[in-house]
């Protein structure tokens, strides 16, 4: 199946549940919610940097970091929100937020968007999504690998040098457009000089202060939000099935603040015109026809650690069915 | 109609800030109102071959509905990525509540 056929069959598949008509009140915009999401999630970074502060030089410095760190982890939230473009109505503040959060993680906010419109696309289909996660046969290494997140600093550390230096891997070259590569290595380039000027500024002061307000939390750190992530789709259909190939986590109002209602993951995927703030009561229009799963996410990993993996190093030959 | 002028859509099926989907001549167009004016495009995203049609408006901005590409309706212009390339607009009219649509006079205008 090409690109193009793939979106006119995605389309067709969200009509089959659920009409432009009654979806188009739930894609309506505002800044409103945004605004609180984003206030709220800075004001925790804010708070447990204050916590390095008061720990320093203490034996607690390291948890502090690490609890920091898993709050900077979520600013992948409203980066992926913004690089759909639904996280503010007002434009230039979805764009300054999008390179505020891809600057602090460390993702290149302009290819991340065509990175991540091809993971729409092909959403779990081996090969051609550029975001699987975890595609089975999985084992447990495999699933050590990507939520300590060494394969996201691979991929993300790749990205930043490989499209400074002016080129791009052939597989991710397929989702860009020509017109867009100066753009695209520009930004590389860019990020790259920002991350170089803080790192000569620390050296040249003998500062800590990036080293253990931002970058050593932020590797640390990271973790809880890949789990987050494997809990999206991995052991779900790998097909393209619009009912079952994600999974609507249900839980806490907390963990859906923090990972902005990406909990209702089938929704989001079902029509990421809808903003994170409207997925809620979309998922309680047509949730039902989707693929919820009523357990929270510490026992959506046990799910994937206990029946989705299929070995420890190298895979077995049988492998659970998907829920 | 004339000077290559077709009708489109009744002027009252498209609400305001909106968008509808039109055939003339086995061309799909899609008309939006924005602020009391219509507007026409081809409903053919430049990106990924959805249809416009289906995509939402918010101000004088089409939004595709898949990967959220962003065009003026007013020009064509391509907004913001995942699109690039602009699509083409025509020129509108609106006579006794109908919209008509210019295809064949000229290239799009964009």
């Amino acid at each position: 199946m090409t690109e193009l056929d793939a979106n006119a069959d995605l389309l067709k598949r969200q009509r089959d549940i659920i009409s432009r008509k009654e979806l188009k009140p739930f894609t309506k915009r505002s800044d409103g919610p945004g605004l609180i999401y984003f206030g709220g999630l800075l004001a925790c970074i804010g708070a447990t940097g204050a916590l390095i502060y008061f720990a320093d030089g203490t034996a607690w410095l390291w948890p502090a970091m690490l609890l920091h760190g898993i709050m900077l982890g979520h600013l992948f939230a409203p980066l992926h929100e913004c690089s759909h473009g639904t996280a503010f109505k007002t434009r230039w503040l979805n764009e300054a937020v999008l390179w505020f959060c891809g600057i602090v993680t460390i993702w290149t906010p302009i290819y991340f968007r065509y990175d991540h419109a091809g993971h729409h696309t092909y959403a779990q289909i081996k090969g051609k999504d550029p975001e699987f996660v975890l595609p089975s046969p999985r084992t447990l290494l495999g699933y050590l690998y990507y939520v300590s997140a060494v394969h996201l600093w691979v991929k993300n550390f790749g990205w930043l040098f490989r499209h400074a230096a002016g080129t791009m891997h052939p597989f991710n070259r397929q989702f860009v457009p020509d017109v867009e590569l100066p753009r695209i290595y520009f930004e590389a380039r860019l990020m790259l000089s920002i991350y170089a000027a803080l790192l000569a500024i620390s050296v040249a002061t003998g500062s800590w202060i990036v080293a253990i307000y931002w970058f050593i939390p932020t590797i640390i750190g990271v973790p809880i939000a890949r789990m987050i992530r494997v809990a999206d789709h991995t052991g779900c259909t790998e097909g393209a099935d619009l009912r079952t190939y994600a999974r609507t986590v249900t839980t806490d109002p907390i963990t859906r603040f923090f990972c902005w209602n990406m909990s209702y993951h089938c929704e989001h995927h079902l029509a990421s015109s809808v903003p994170f703030h409207q997925l809620r009561g979309l998922h309680e229009k047509i949730g039902h026809e989707l693929n919820p799963v009523d357990k929270g996410y510490i026992a959506v990993q046990w799910e994937v650690l206990t029946k989705h993996l299929s070995g420890i190093v190298s895979p077995k030959q049988s492998v659970a069915p998907a829920e | 109609m004339s000077d290559g002028w077709h009708y489109a859509i009744d002027a009252d099926e498209v609400e305001e800030e909106d968008v509808m989907p039109a055939e003339i001549d086995g061309r799909e167009i899609a008309i939006y109102c924005v602020e009391g004016e219509f507007y026409a495009s081809v409903d053919r995203c430049t990106h990924g071959d959805a249809q416009l049609s289906e995509g939402i408006v918010i101000d004088d901005v089409i939004e595709c509905p898949l990967h959220q590409g962003r065009f003026c309706v007013r020009d064509g212009r391509a907004l913001s990525p995942p699109v690039s390339d602009p699509i083409a607009t025509f020129p509108t009219k609106v006579e006794d509540g109908k919209v008509y649509v210019q295809l064949s006079s000229g290239s799009p205008t964009a």
